[in-house]
């Protein structure tokens, strides 16, 4: 059932056997699993079905750099379903090398490996709507598949492996309706959890101070708790949190909130496919109906002899700023700006200012080209606006002929890269965050080496030519700065409380009851965005929650 | 034992007939076309079809009256003689349920189709005929649920239907009907039972129809948005549904529907609880995969391949 949290009687407690703070995608996903169960699932969400103002401000903070971090209310929405309800959809698992220990990455080491979330991947596949867990072209495109650049051969990249798309799906819309019909899960909408209280010996949860912007105040208690509120609001609950410890939970050690990794990501340079061939940017769809790319990868063997980390590039359409493109489609995209969602557009209409002139040439540009505009606008309707499986993205052919590179790198796990409380206080009372994001030397040089590793395969394998300046990439990596929305790290999995926050099992050192989802926990951030992992490290801890939760039955019975 | 099947010549009732002639019966097929022919519905006309036999299966299937008729008129010949009788019912009778349903949960179903299962099951309360309660019957030839489906999903006008589509499938392969037929005939003192028929773990809908598109072709599987599906049961369901009724006999062939019953029947997260079945019958069921390959087959060797596949 669905209930809003200020219908709760005044001074009365809400009681579970499950209780997960947040309803975005690792919240939902958890709850799904105990459908039909005999477990009382409950599901605090700050939010309403819509986000609104009041309640996303309570996300207010403070970043640094101010210019290369995207502001604490961007990126994230605070409503039912999460970040879900705006993300892009891009699917891709952690790859086997993210989970081993590096050498030359400190830190590096997840407590197991890829096969163990293996099974769970594929759920969240299916969870996530992106078809199959198959993610080479061999695997989804048995009849073979296109690719980016004719007569690619790398000897430092592959482009045999693909990215699939989700719908993309809205967790609240898709899953609403059986959260609504499952009578062992209720899910409470406008509940702000605004501390965890510990029992005296604070060894474990007793409650939850929940609040509501209506002025509700009440607690909940239950025997296990989830934490899935975000990479950032999980660090900021457990350090507002002191009743009994002075550093707040989990922090014996002071380890929460540190090690924070977005991606390193940025547009560069110019793409020249050889002998004037086009190369090919689409979408094809797989079997299942799933929206899939080809993308460069960096191979593990080429990650190892290196010493970087991880780090993907695709073919883009040039910046659409630079009129220089002469494309009528991308000047109109250029125009269209104040329409799009800032959460696309930073990214979209990012590096340098429009030259002289600029504005003219861009409607010059789309005068000139008014059948491919029209076209496009009606392709763009029917397939991105009617569709229930949207398209991903925008793929354009600039009249240029040239095209740039998208880049996507691992961040490497940093203590000093870190997320605090400040002494300011949002409208209920919690501390607001200051998040300190951190690009290292070792970050960059990841993207120089395999910028030059990507650009040898171009020129040995005579598909293309790559042409960037390498002053360009820290003015890259900062211009579009801190990948929005992927908030990695900052309560990590370890064996010991004094290396990270949560054990193996995402338990929080030290606390009986408490356990965490999201990236949060990720002790890397791999080169892949991070929903699909998000969901599938949900949905093993799910597992490891029917587990405790049959041994608590078992234990009253006894 | 000499066995009647009532309706012995349709989808159903010709894999019961092959299960009990496999199984060692001496089996006949009724029906209105044959090979024995016979109004079921006519007490008088199915009197002396009975003549001889131990045992009756019914499995007429019509609409609401032709199935109550034929119901009413085997009960009272079987009070007259001596004769098991199986019933074939549906699992529509559990209406909107929600769940895992035994066969105690409450006759709930609203419709025709429904309410007239009921009311078979109904008149045959206290006679000791059992009730078999199968949910989705498919196989090769089945067209309700092979030919049909498979053609809308050829059509893209089904697919991955999202939301709509996360209600369980309780599908039984027909053999497996005809196989419990023939494991409880011989079983006297199952008189009066009913008795649920589906797999224990049923697949959810959406990805029956993934896995149905993708065993006979119709790839990239669509996805149909909610808006899409809404418009296939009210705007075209109805006026084609209003034709079929108004022109029944004019030759005429009328594009495939997609019902405002089977979209409920999408989302309708229920599943049959099977454990009686088990447990009497030890039925071992067709392979979920070997089940969609057979149908598969017989629909692309019937209705053949798709245009693209023949153009390349």
């Amino acid at each position: 059932m669905i209930l809003d949290a200020n219908e709760i009687e005044r001074g009365r407690h809400v009681e579970a056997d499950l209780c997960i703070v947040g309803a975005g995608a690792a919240g939902i996903a958890i709850a799904l699993q105990f459908e039909h169960r005999p477990e009382k699932v409950l599901l605090l969400e700050s939010g309403g079905w819509k986000a609104d103002a009041a309640t996303q401000a309570l996300y207010e903070g403070a970043v640094s750099p101010a210019s290369a971090h995207p502001p604490l209310t961007r990126y994230r929405r605070r409503a039912f379903g999460g970040s879900t309800g705006s993300w892009g959809g891009r699917c891709v698992p952690f790859d086997p090398i993210d989970f081993e220990p590096r050498d030359w990455m400190q830190h590096s080491a997840w407590p197991f490996r890829f096969g163990a979330l293996l099974p769970y991947y594929r759920q969240a596949a299916k969870l996530c709507e992106t078809g199959d867990f198959a993610f080479t072209v061999d695997a989804a495109f048995p009849r073979g598949m296109r690719a980016p650049l004719q007569g690619f051969q790398g000897r430092h990249f592959t482009d045999a492996q693909i990215e699939r798309f989700s719908c993309p799906t809205d967790f609240a819309r898709r899953y609403g309706g059986r959260l609504k019909q499952a009578a062992n899960i209720t899910v409470m909408l406008h509940a702000n959890v605004v501390k965890l209280s510990t029992r005296v010996d604070g060894n474990s949860v007793e409650s939850l101070q929940v609040e509501t912007l209506k002025g509700r105040h009440f607690q909940v208690r239950a025997s296990h708790f989830v934490l899935a509120a975000g990479g950032l609001e999980v660090p900021r609950l457990l350090l507002a949190s002191r009743d009994t410890h002075a550093l707040g939970l989990g922090n014996a050690y002071d380890q929460v909130g540190r090690y924070y990794m977005t991606h390193v990501a940025g547009t560069i340079g110019d793409i020249i496919p050889m002998n004037g061939r086009v190369p090919f940017l689409d979408y094809e769809r797989s079997d299942d109906g799933v929206y899939c790319r080809r993308r460069f990868a960096l191979t593990e063997a080429s990650q190892r002899a290196m010493g970087v980390g991880n780090f993907i590039a695709r073919l883009h359409h040039p910046r659409l700023r630079d009129p220089r493109h002469g494309t009528g489609t991308l000047s109109a995209v250029y125009l269209a700006k104040p329409f799009i969602a800032y959460e696309y557009a930073s990214r979209l209409y990012a590096g340098g200012r429009l030259p002289a002139g600029g504005l003219l040439r861009h409607v010059r540009n789309v005068a000139l080209d008014l059948p491919a505009v029209a076209a496009f606008a009606v392709e763009w309707f029917l397939r991105r606006k009617l569709a229930a499986r949207k398209f991903p993205s925008l793929v354009v052919h600039p009249r240029s002929g040239v095209y740039s590179l998208d880049f996507h790198a691992e961040q490497a796990p940093n203590p000093e890269s870190r997320v605090t409380i400040t002494r300011e206080r949002d409208r209920l009372g919690v501390p607001k965050l200051y998040v300190d994001w951190r690009l290292c030397a070792a970050d960059l040089r990841t993207v120089r080496l395999s910028l030059a590793a990507l650009e040898a395969d171009f020129s040995e394998s005579g598909c293309a030519t790559l042409r960037y300046d390498p002053a360009d990439i820290l003015d890259a990596a900062q211009r579009d700065g801190a990948y929005g929305g992927h908030h990695i790290g900052t309560a990590r999995m370890s064996a010991s409380p004094r290396e990270g926050v949560v054990d193996e099992a995402c338990r929080v050192h030290g606390v009986r009851n408490l356990y965490i989802a999201g990236s949060a926990v990720f002790p890397t951030s791999s080169q892949a965005n991070p929903t699909l992992t998000v969901v599938a490290m949900a949905l093993r801890l799910a597992d490891t929650l029917k587990e405790v939760g049959h041994q608590d039955v078992a234990a009253r019975m006894a | 034992m000499r066995v009647v099947v009532l309706g012995g010549s349709g989808f159903v009732g010709s894999a019961i007939m092959a299960s009990l002639a496999q199984a060692g019966f001496r089996a006949v097929a009724v029906s209105r076309r044959g090979p024995v022919q016979c109004d079921a519905t006519d007490e008088a006309a199915l009197m002396p079809v009975l003549q001889g036999a131990q045992a009756v299966v019914n499995a007429v299937l019509g609409d609401a009256d032709t199935m109550m008729a034929a119901t009413r008129a085997l009960a009272s010949c079987a009070e007259k003689r001596d004769l098991r009788v199986v019933h074939l019912s549906s699992m529509a009778v559990y209406g909107a349920a929600r769940g895992r349903v035994n066969e105690a949960a409450p006759m709930g179903g609203t419709g025709g189709y429904a309410e007239a299962k009921i009311a078979c099951e109904t008149l045959l309360a206290g006679t000791g005929a059992v009730i078999l309660r199968p949910g989705i019957v498919y196989g090769p030839g089945g067209e309700q649920w092979a030919g049909r489906i498979f053609r809308l999903l050829r059509a893209r006008r089904l697919g991955d239907l999202g939301e709509n589509g996360d209600g369980r499938c309780n599908f039984i392969h027909a053999r497996d009907v005809g196989a419990a037929v023939a494991a409880l005939l011989p079983r006297p003192e199952l008189s009066g039972l009913a008795i649920n028929l589906g797999h224990s773990c049923a697949p959810r809908w959406n990805e029956v129809l993934v896995a149905c598109a993708r065993a006979i072709g119709a790839v990239p599987v669509a996805r149909i948005a909610g808006w899409q599906l809404a418009a296939e049961t009210s705007l075209v369901a109805a006026p084609v549904v209003l034709a079929r009724l108004s022109l029944p006999r004019m030759g005429v062939r009328l594009p495939e529907v997609v019902t405002p019953s089977m979209r409920a029947l999408f989302r309708q997260d229920f599943s049959l609880d099977c454990q009686l079945a088990d447990r009497l019958l030890g039925l071992s069921r067709v392979p979920p995969a070997q089940g969609l390959a057979e149908c598969a087959a017989w629909f692309l060797e019937t209705y053949g391949l798709p245009e693209e596949a023949l153009v390349s």
